[in-house]
């Protein structure tokens, strides 16, 4: 009883990670669930925009376990000419605290798929069986005909003689159950295979390197909470993932659901874990984020926006090229300005916050410099003939005369800013932008819009507020 | 005793009239009108006056010292300044441009608030303006305040530039008998500088003419007035619609 006691008394927080895409959801949330049912208490910092993003999270700690896939750490990760076993690859990973479980029992990679029925009809089950079929109708992605391991390399280990046509990914599912081709390329864990009624060939001369998926971990991470995890070891057949995708891309169950599903089929929890609580409260929680983030920014970006504005203005011939400096900071797309910082500053809010602050200065030190530069000259000569030194034309007669420029310049920044949160979510920094990624990621369109909807509302909202303050701002001669 | 000398002094700037070797003491206590045309460079020799443009060559005495750069903004504190466009501050009301100057300096005029209140009254503005702000104002009135606010420390000079310019015959007729009022009860030396010899031979005690940077003639109005040294300055002052 002690011992039970002292180890839920030291449970520890685990924090699962996932890719942005509908796979890297199920399975991070099976382990979470999975942890959970074990007595952990699991953070989720799911929407991590890519494998870089996903591998510098875990290995700076700010995460302790993703699901990986052994073809993914061997070519991106570690570099490696060919693709590496389990053991290799722990071997190699061993030098930054690393290392992965055993597979989880299938691997998504590059395979051929053909209807069902022209499978059946035709005898084709194994890739090699496309020899006898040398009027099969092949169309594949653009990017499987150009890859190494691709169509041209395929087609020699095979000695395949079909021409295949390229075409858009997106169209050769449809082309497919058109009867327009008979083969193309896919993912050999796509949601789409079940749903058209698909095989996979049986690459019989093991051509794809295998992308087994599987626990990603840091050598830190609780004894306790591996072993948890290594309960999921060869539990998931090709065909079962195939399924729980399918369930989440066209039957629109949420992946907590699909999730708590195979964890209970496979009889790895005793019951489902506890639904998620009302929308609501998880919304406001969201909301209130994603103003923390947008505002914490703001006000960074003002404290350095508006003095940076009157050095320029002070100094003009510095303050072209400032500004367009400045200004090519605007032109870096967000993702890439959220991504350049994960290096220095890992995932989560910091990094969030540190790319809309740059977002947020370019409006706000051009108001405030051609705020400055507009004001009639005649009121500058004065106030020198005055005798005002610097210091005192600034306070007394240029910042208060400039001060609706500068206002307009921070409502700009604003409403960028409340746009722009959004897409802190692929760090990891939360925010209404996490229903909106995984909606994207899920295909799932009335998920986009619980987070889009309150990120509009909050847009205008702000535009309202800065209405009003601008109104009571506005100096009397203006009014 | 000249409270402003200049000596020698010579400035060529491509965008600014020129001078050429200047060299005037202006009486202390008295008003002297600089006269010419535009571009004759009376503008540029007022800004060489109050520090704004430092000459090419040349000094500035100011209360019998040399114009000292670094210290400008408090040399300028002790020299009012009027010019044309008034330059009243638009986000203030009538009593905060007046007070200004005392934001500006610890010098704690005894009573400001009386000594703007009495500046008021002999400017002919009701203190009830006290309260305005300048766009609900006429442009004479705009420029009485700022002959308050220029007026508030009691300097020992008074610059203006072409302060009546923009104004109604009636009003200036009007503004130029208030200022010399207040010459009567506050002696100061004023520089005025003006394109009309008419305002010139209102209010000066001594013309300076000058043309293209060079001073054709500095005498009192009278000697200046009735015997021109020559005749480009019987022309610039001729009081006669030419």
């Amino acid at each position: 009883m002690l011992v039970l006691v002292s180890a839920f008394a030291q449970a520890q927080n685990v924090t699962v990670g996932a890719k942005h895409f509908t796979e890297g959801y199920i399975l991070s949330e099976i382990m979470a669930q999975l942890l959970e049912a074990n007595g952990f208490t699991v953070d989720r910092k799911y929407n991590l925009g890519g494998t870089m993003v996903c591998y510098k999270a875990l290995e700076r700690g700010e995460i302790d376990v993703y699901p990986e896939y052994t073809g993914t750490l061997s070519f991106e990760i570690l570099a490696a000419a060919k693709n590496l076993s389990v053991n290799d690859i722990n071997a190699q990973l061993k030098t930054q605290k690393l290392a992965i479980a055993q597979p989880y029992g299938f691997s998504n990679t590059y395979a051929l798929v053909v209807p069902d029925k022209w499978s059946r009809e035709k005898g084709v089950r194994n890739i090699s069986d496309l020899q006898s079929h040398p009027e099969a109708k092949i169309g594949l992605s653009y990017e499987f005909l150009k890859r190494q391991d691709g169509w041209e390399n395929l087609a020699k280990a095979y000695t395949l003689l079909q021409t295949p046509v390229g075409l858009e990914h997106g169209l050769a599912y449809s082309a497919l159950v058109e009867n327009k081709i008979e083969v193309t390329d896919a993912y050999s864990t796509d949601g789409e295979i079940v749903k058209h009624h698909l095989v996979v060939l049986n690459d019989d001369q093991k051509f794809f390197p295998d992308y087994l998926a599987t626990s990603f971990f840091r050598e830190d991470l609780d004894p306790k909470a591996q072993k948890v995890l290594e309960a999921l070891t060869e539990t998931i057949t090709p065909s079962e993932m195939q399924a729980m995708n399918a369930a989440v891309l066209f039957e629109k169950k949420n992946f907590q659901q699909v999730a708590a599903g195979f964890l209970k089929d496979k009889k790895l929890v005793n019951d489902a874990a506890a639904e998620n609580t009302s929308i609501v409260p998880d919304l406001l929680v969201k909301t209130g984020v994603h103003l923390r983030l947008t505002f914490i920014s703001l006000l960074l970006a003002m404290l350095v926006a508006i003095p940076l504005g009157i050095v320029l203005y002070w100094n003009p011939v510095p303050a072209r090229y400032v500004l367009y400096a400045v200004g090519l900071l605007q032109t870096i797309p967000s993702i890439a300005l959220l991504a350049i910082f994960i290096p220095l500053t890992g995932i989560g809010e910091v990094p969030a916050v540190a790319a809309l602050f740059l977002y947020a200065l370019l409006p706000m030190v051009r108001n405030t410099y051609t705020g400055l530069q507009g004001i009639d000259p005649v009121l500058k000569k004065v106030a020198v003939g005055m005798g005002m030194n610097k210091t005192q034309r600034m306070k007394m007669l240029e910042l208060p005369l400039a001060m609706p420029f500068i206002l307009s310049g921070i409502r700009t920044a604003a409403v960028i800013s409340v746009g722009t949160a959004t897409l802190a979510a692929f760090i990891g920094a939360g925010g209404l932008g996490e229903y909106i990624v995984t909606g994207l990621a899920l295909n799932n369109t009335s998920l986009i819009l619980r987070g889009a909807i309150p990120a509009a509302v909050l847009a205008i909202a702000i535009e309202m507020l800065f209405e009003v303050i601008e109104q009571i701002a506005k100096p009397k001669y203006l009014k | 005793m000249a409270p402003l000398v200049l000596e020698g002094i010579s400035h060529t700037y491509a965008q600014q009239p020129a001078l050429h070797n200047v060299t005037v003491a202006f009486p202390g206590n008295k008003v002297t009108a600089v006269l010419g045309k535009s571009g004759s460079g009376k503008s540029t020799l007022l800004q060489v006056l109050n520090g704004m443009i430092r000459p090419a060559q040349g000094k500035v005495f100011f209360l019998n010292l040399p114009f000292d750069y670094a210290a400008a903004d408090a040399l300028r504190l002790r020299m009012g300044y009027v010019i044309q466009g008034v330059g009243l501050f638009p986000h203030l009301t009538v009593e905060r441009n007046i007070l200004l100057g005392t934001r500006l300096q610890n010098l704690s005029a005894q009573q400001p608030e009386a000594r703007m209140d009495s500046l008021m009254t002999k400017m002919n503005l009701p203190l009830a303006y006290k309260q305005k702000y300048p766009f609900e104002l006429s442009g004479g009135e705009q420029q009485r305040v700022g002959i308050c606010r220029a007026l508030l420390h009691n300097p020992p000079v008074l610059l203006m530039d072409e302060p009546l310019g923009a104004l109604d015959a009636i009003t200036r007729e009007d503004i130029q008998h208030e200022i010399l009022q207040l010459q009567k009860t506050e002696q100061r030396t004023i520089i005025i500088i003006t394109h009309s010899p008419q305002e010139a031979a209102a209010l000066a005690d001594y013309i300076l003419v000058l043309d293209e940077g060079r001073v054709l003639q500095f005498d009192t109005k009278e000697n200046v007035l009735q015997r021109p040294v020559n005749t480009l300055v019987q022309r610039l002052t001729s009081t006669q619609a030419s």
